[in-house]
């Protein structure tokens, strides 16, 4: 089993607008570490874009569900996809989100650390996107 | 908004055998204070009544679904005293379970506080037992 840590956060955007937005693939260039030029779905239904962490990668995603779940793969094409687990959450006008991050094979514990930290500064840009977007 | 906490517990069993296990309500009873779990079809359709040291609980938990989602909610009389979204994620062969409890109103800090405690001894008796 990986070492793994959960991120959660609180965001002052309705559920509803959060899911609509998240599930949906073609906004995942706004708010992921993809270049939004380079981000284009693929005809088997996944998506490929080019990576900040070097290199052109592929995605899959939930298909649309009512428990708000937006797992997420991110794999080299060809590969096996490492899913990513994701939520979120009613919380009344608001939202919680939930995210698990792995520790990938050959990641030392300081680049544990510091892709938490990453993707912590990620989720705020995130939450602070769509409580600006709230509608 | 209300306050939220999240707990996680890694248990070394695969996601499947741990769901399996969860999503039976008469499970319930095995490894938390409530005993004789019987369905409560009145009060919905997944929803169990359990004996707990304080009288009668109602617990209403989630249909079974592919995305192994356990959420649930308590009730005592006509109040929900306790609200979790649940899920279980699958680590490698192992299994990561995060239960984030939203504090209902009525339920004060302290409280509050209290039963995220009692909350993660739960969760690391659930472990043990799935370990076992």
């Amino acid at each position: 089993m990986r070492r793994s840590q959960t991120i959660s956060l609180f965001i002052d955007c309705p559920y509803a607008v959060a899911y609509r937005f998240l599930a949906d693939p073609r906004n995942y260039g706004e708010w992921a570490a993809v270049e939004k030029k380079t981000y284009r779905p693929l005809v088997n239904g996944d998506w490929e874009g080019m990576t900040d962490i070097g290199g052109m990668r592929h995605f899959r995603f939930s298909p649309v569900n009512d428990f708000g779940v937006l797992d997420h793969a991110v794999f080299v094409p060809g590969e096996q996809p490492l899913w990513t687990p994701m939520r979120v959450m009613p919380n009344e006008e608001g939202t919680e989100l939930a995210f698990t991050f792995y520790q990938r094979p050959g990641m030392g514990d300081e680049e544990f650390a510091s892709a938490i930290e990453w993707i912590t500064t990620d989720f705020l840009t995130l939450k602070a996107f769509l409580e600006t977007r709230r509608r | 908004m209300l306050k939220a906490r999240t707990l996680t517990v890694e248990i070394a069993r695969p996601p499947e055998v741990v769901y399996k296990f969860l999503v039976d309500p008469a499970n319930l009873a095995g490894w938390t204070m409530v005993v004789n779990g019987r369905p409560e079809p009145s009060a919905g359709p997944n929803s169990w009544a359990y004996d707990g040291p304080r009288g009668t609980v109602l617990v209403h938990f989630t249909a079974p679904n592919p995305f192994f989602v356990l959420d649930y909610r308590m009730q005592v009389g006509p109040q929900v005293i306790h609200a979790a979204f649940v899920r279980i994620i699958r680590n490698g062969a192992g299994t990561v379970l995060t239960h984030t409890s939203v504090q209902q109103p009525l339920v004060s800090d302290q409280m509050f506080a209290s039963e995220e405690e009692w909350m993660e001894s739960d969760l690391l008796v659930l472990k043990s037992l799935m370990e076992r």
